[in-house]
């Protein structure tokens, strides 16, 4: 166990957040996340999707990564540290200059009032990051070269004045100030043009080939996920249902629902057309919170007895971990 | 397809115009359009954000109200082989047609159904609102269960409120509501936007279904190509307030004319090809001061000097396939 602890960049173990809801009597408690688990290597830099639908528990759980939610249980270890146990402003310093979070709406990250330039600066500032010799338009000439944006083209220049591609490649120039081995982003091209999409992803890879930053990427589009991941967890009612490479998952799924979810997704190819199979929605989401056992199990077309009745523990097929009982004859087998 | 439209548009240019201490402006969303949509076909409206699509489909519904105002063209619907310019009509007669004939599926269903009336109730008061004296009122309750039932909708959501329902479930609700009197034509905009991926497939079946069942025309606007991929026959591109390209779905995607349109397809992911793709270059001009000749010449790989000064005409390239270029004119007017 010390010896994981020690080459993982981030080690994640049966992290739980429980939310109650309802009147005060009669209190329904939703498991937003329920035992979620999973790790990325120290030396290796990847790329992490969080894939999901609304309410599949992926924002909460980027919330918890953050340290910005307090999970009921379980631990977050960043680099050998619990970070939910983190209490001084020391330690917090060195944390959030570590993790960066990008957030979904590059209008709301920066602040319409202020300059966009001043932003960048400030941040380089509150983190020691400027060097004595330097002064502001020098260091952010430099600094906004590496990613091929130009200090000229933002100068003086307030958020409204870019466009949301643009402005989300300065939120993402923000977050690499600070020199982060991590980067959190939840849904971060959601709200960004088509023909601009694709230069925030590729953002992502480069940064990762050239400056070995992790990204754990939150989104519930399996399209751009397959671009640019290499590992994938498929996220149902807050458990993780499948989690292994982007390409095994998703080419050849195993679980129901990630099976569901590759049959769903409108891919632009012609010759390919949907809509011959009927699929089955789930009415009341409520219930699919509350269900005991599979979360899965008023929707799965490969329903058996025990669905119903006790959760499906993670098996491990094929490189990845599945958590459905279809599984569990097989593991007997091997 | 045959020639049988049922609206034509002819150069509409659709103003948002402004006057704040009397500097006048003008944000130019929809300028110079001209497009026929036909009987029994699905049409998609495909662009970015702020390429006037929904403002296109404002003005395609005759619902103008300021700051929007039509500075421009018309736009005829043809129903028993009677032109009528909905521009010009008025609002008592759209009002009359309105849902009978043209119907419209909102984006947002969460604010469209009555949250303190259950879903029967709000399917009555429509029905009252725009069937009364046709039909007797103890035939409401018959008409909406067949219509629901032929939609495959469960029964049980007459009971519900709208807040106990799934955001699909409610969408499909919406969609049940706006083709309960079996319109000729519908407009959806952005019908899924705001849905899973499996709750989007659900919806989209269900209009596909009802285009199947009732061969009426359904006008649908997104920025999501896969859907158009998936349910349109026919898709035209928005760039700028104008449309470049329009043509049969499998001649825009496998055979794209317009450069613009050529990124657009090209630097779609899609499961199984993780080869590089590029974005396309600059950003999207501003509509209230376009810029001159081709709108998209700021972008565009192979503009030429032409593009900078003159405004391109469609092209029809065959097969009912037109484009909006200088390249496939030869390069000349």
């Amino acid at each position: 166990m010390n010896d994981d602890k020690n080459n993982k960049l981030l080690l994640v173990k049966d992290l739980t957040k429980i939310f109650s809801i309802g009147p005060v009597l009669s209190k329904v408690k939703i498991f937003a996340v329920n035992k979620v688990s999973f790790d990325i290597d120290l030396n290796k830099p990847e790329i992490f999707t969080i894939a999901g639908e609304s309410g599949s528990g992926k924002s909460t759980l980027a919330r918890m990564l953050l340290g910005l939610l307090k999970p009921t249980y379980g631990t977050i270890l960043y680099k050998g540290k619990d970070i939910t146990q983190i209490n001084n402003s020391k330690s917090w310093k060195w944390f959030t200059t570590e993790v960066q979070p990008i957030f979904q709406n590059p209008f709301e990250t920066f602040s319409p009032l202020n300059k966009v330039e001043d932003y960048l600066y400030d941040t380089a500032k509150n983190y020691n990051i400027i060097p004595k010799t330097k002064d502001k338009s020098s260091f952010l000439k430099e600094y906004l070269s590496i990613f091929g944006l130009s200090y000229d083209e933002i100068k003086g220049r307030y958020p409204h004045e870019f466009s949301g591609g643009q402005l989300q490649r300065l939120s993402i120039a923000r977050a690499l100030i600070t020199n982060p081995s991590l980067l959190i982003a939840d849904e971060p091209v959601s709200m960004i043009d088509a023909s601009l999409r694709m230069s925030v992803l590729n953002l992502f890879k480069e940064l990762k080939k050239q400056f070995n930053v992790n990204v754990i990427y939150i989104t519930h589009d399996l399209s751009t996920a397959y671009y640019i991941s290499d590992r994938i967890a498929i996220m149902l009612r807050g458990n993780i249902v499948e989690m292994g490479p982007v390409e095994k998952v998703l080419e050849n799924p195993l679980h129901p629902y990630t099976q569901l979810l590759r049959k769903s997704i409108l891919e632009p190819i012609i010759e390919k057309s949907i809509m011959e199979e009927e699929i089955k929605l789930s009415v009341l989401e409520e219930k699919e919170f509350t269900a005991i056992g599979c979360k899965f199990s008023g929707r799965c077309p490969n329903i058996m007895d025990i669905c119903k009745k006790k959760e499906p523990q993670e098996y491990v097929v094929d490189d990845r971990i599945v958590k459905c009982h279809l599984y569990a004859d097989l593991l007997m087998k091997v | 397809m045959d020639e049988k439209y049922l609206i034509r548009v002819e150069n509409l240019k659709a103003y948002y115009s402004t006057n704040i201490y009397g500097i006048q402006s003008s944000i130019k969303a929809v300028d110079g359009v001209s497009l026929k949509i036909y009987e029994n076909e699905i049409l998609g409206i495909a662009g970015e954000s702020g390429c006037g699509k929904t403002t296109l489909l404002k003005a395609l519904l005759g619902i103008i109200k300021p700051p929007l105002s039509i500075f421009y063209g018309n736009v005829f619907y043809r129903f028993n082989e009677e032109e009528k310019d909905i521009l010009q009509l008025k609002e008592s007669y759209i009002k009359k047609i309105r849902w009978k004939l043209v119907s419209y599926i909102p984006q947002g269903s969460m604010s469209v159904l009555n949250p303190i009336r259950k879903i029967k109730d709000t399917f009555k008061d429509f029905m009252k609102t725009h069937l009364k004296g046709i039909i007797e009122e103890d035939k409401f309750d018959i008409i909406v269960k067949e219509h629901l039932e032929s939609l495959g909708l469960p029964l049980e959501v007459l009971n519900l409120y709208p807040h106990q329902l799934s955001g699909g479930m409610r969408q499909r609700v919406t969609i049940a509501l706006s083709t309960l009197f079996k319109p000729k034509i519908i407009f959806a905009d952005e019908p899924t936007t705001a849905l899973d991926v499996v709750v989007q497939r659900g919806v989209l079946q269900l209009l596909k279904k009802i285009q199947r069942e009732n061969k009426n025309t359904i006008v649908i606007v997104t920025h999501d190509m896969g859907i158009h991929a998936n349910i349109s026959d026919r898709i035209a591109i928005m760039y700028a307030g104008k449309i470049i390209e329009i043509g049969e779905k499998t001649h825009i995607f496998s055979n794209p004319l317009h450069p613009y349109t050529k990124y657009l397809i090209n630097s779609l992911p899609k499961i199984g090809d993780k080869t590089f793709k590029k974005s396309i270059p600059g950003t999207p001009p501003s509509l209230a001061n376009p810029p001159l000749g081709c709108r998209f010449h700021e972008r565009c790989p192979e503009a030429m000097e032409l593009c900078k000064n003159l405004e391109p005409e469609f092209v029809n390239t065959g097969n009912k396939h037109e484009v909006a270029c200088f390249l496939y004119r030869g390069g000349k007017l």
